[in-house]
């Protein structure tokens, strides 16, 4: 598995009419526009623009990796069905995260019923050794210590977020990891934004909670941006 | 489902100001009144921030990423309401074609023997006559290639990846892997390798 982007966002938002623009590539409306007329080429281009971050936030509330590639594959399907229901004043990307979100929460729902406990706990890929390159995996040129420290880290902090509800979780990923604003997360996870604030307000309390013996010198921190 | 308590007008302002997104006027009245709290919170919170970003990313090219996006546009296919285009070509050849392989390439008997013995690479058998096949030795695939050509679709909820030959030999080893790959001119064509020359991944 290969992480694409360890950073926020990328500098093009999604459904941004000039995504791309001066790069060569179409904006997501065109291509929206030409999906919706049955283009599948045009829809093929959006996949590929937005695999790696669907898979990315879908891998994040899951933690795996077998499920989230099936979900990814069923979302882009739901949005394919959905397109001609899509609205041009709607970002495109907000717009799939919704479904996705809709189908992952179907997924923890799916897990409660099938294992009886928290989604993921049987799972026997959580905290399996990531392929080189994966989302906890640390970059080249890192030493073993360093590198253990990492995978510790990232395994914590699994833990952590697999301890958060759902919408916690999800709230908490898309402001901190996507990068999205209040309204975005909102038409995303479909609530208000006052609910996306109160979701992020506990969400943070409980996560500091579930980490608090992480000091400032875990992760990489620089005390400077405190 | 989650039953946060709603947050008091003081709390929403009290997030705003720790995700920078209070307006520069609100912020400049607040700026010599703010409470040691939410300098600690503010900390806290980028403090968690931090570890978020650390450890995790927001984008992750999933494994396989080709086959998912062929997977992903083979069942919009399925889907109808598709305008066939050029571009599209890419991904249209293969529903039917996987499916047909099964047929075709299920009566596909791997013999280096007759190779060595100036034989043909590979026997075909397909229950269709019109069905065609070549064979050649690519150095480059490491691999035999076989192009078929006249396969019937058999129904798409058919889903072939690759399909092992059973019963075949190749330097001792008694099974290989057929697996579909597409040539630069968009046309498919199969591949014939013994097992030991493909990793797990090369199968999904």
């Amino acid at each position: 598995m290969e992480a694409v982007a360890a950073s926020p966002l990328p500098a093009f938002a999604a459904g941004d009419p000039a995504a791309g623009a001066g790069r060569g590539r179409e904006g997501d409306g065109e291509l929206v526009r030409r999906a919706r007329g049955g283009e599948a080429a045009a829809f093929e281009e959006l996949v590929v623009r937005y695999r790696a971050r669907l898979y990315g936030m879908i891998y994040n509330m899951t933690g795996h990796e077998a499920d989230s590639w099936d979900l990814t594959q069923e979302v882009f399907l739901r949005a394919w069905r959905a397109l001609p229901q899509f609205e041009d004043r709607a970002q495109f990307y907000t717009w799939l995260h919704r479904i996705a979100h809709n189908a992952v929460c179907d997924w923890v729902r799916r897990q409660k019923v099938r294992g009886g406990g928290s989604a993921g706990e049987f799972d026997d890929s959580r905290g399996a050794v990531p392929e080189a390159g994966a989302v906890t995996v640390p970059r080249a040129g890192v030493g073993p210590d360093e590198a253990l420290s990492h995978k510790e880290l990232g395994e914590r902090i699994r833990e952590a977020l697999e301890a958060l509800s759902p919408e916690h979780r999800a709230v908490i990923l898309l402001k901190e990891l996507d990068g999205m604003t209040y309204q975005e997360i909102a038409e995303s996870v479909g609530c208000s934004v006052g609910t996306v604030m109160s979701r992020l307000f506990y969400a943070r309390k409980r996560l500091q909670l579930l980490l608090a013996d992480l000091g400032p010198g875990e992760g990489n921190l620089k005390k400077d941006n405190l | 489902m989650n039953d946060d308590p709603k947050l008091s007008p003081e709390e929403e302002e009290r997030v705003r100001w720790i995700d920078g997104v209070l307006s520069p006027e609100r912020l400049r009245e607040l700026e010599d009144s703010l409470p040691p709290e939410w300098l600690q919170e503010r900390m806290a919170a980028r403090r968690t921030g931090d570890l978020l970003r650390s450890s995790l990313a927001a984008a992750v090219e999933p494994p396989a990423a080709e086959f998912l996006t062929g997977s992903i546009m083979e069942a919009v296919a399925r889907e109808g309401r598709v305008v066939p285009r050029g571009a599209g070509r890419r991904w249209q050849w293969f529903a039917p074609l996987a499916s047909a392989a099964a047929v075709a390439a299920g009566f596909l008997l791997w013999n280096a023997g007759h190779r060595a013995a100036g034989g043909p690479l590979v026997q075909v058998y397909a229950p269709d006559e019109r069905v065609t096949a070549r064979a050649w030795v690519s150095e480059e695939a490491e691999a035999t290639v076989i192009d078929l050509e006249n396969l019937e679709a058999l129904p798409d909820e058919r889903e072939i990846r690759a399909f092992a030959v059973a019963g075949g030999e190749r330097g001792g080893q008694e099974d290989a892997v057929v697996t579909r790959e597409e040539r630069a001119d968009g046309r498919p064509v199969f591949l014939l390798r013994g097992r030991g020359l493909l990793s797990r991944d090369e199968l999904h």
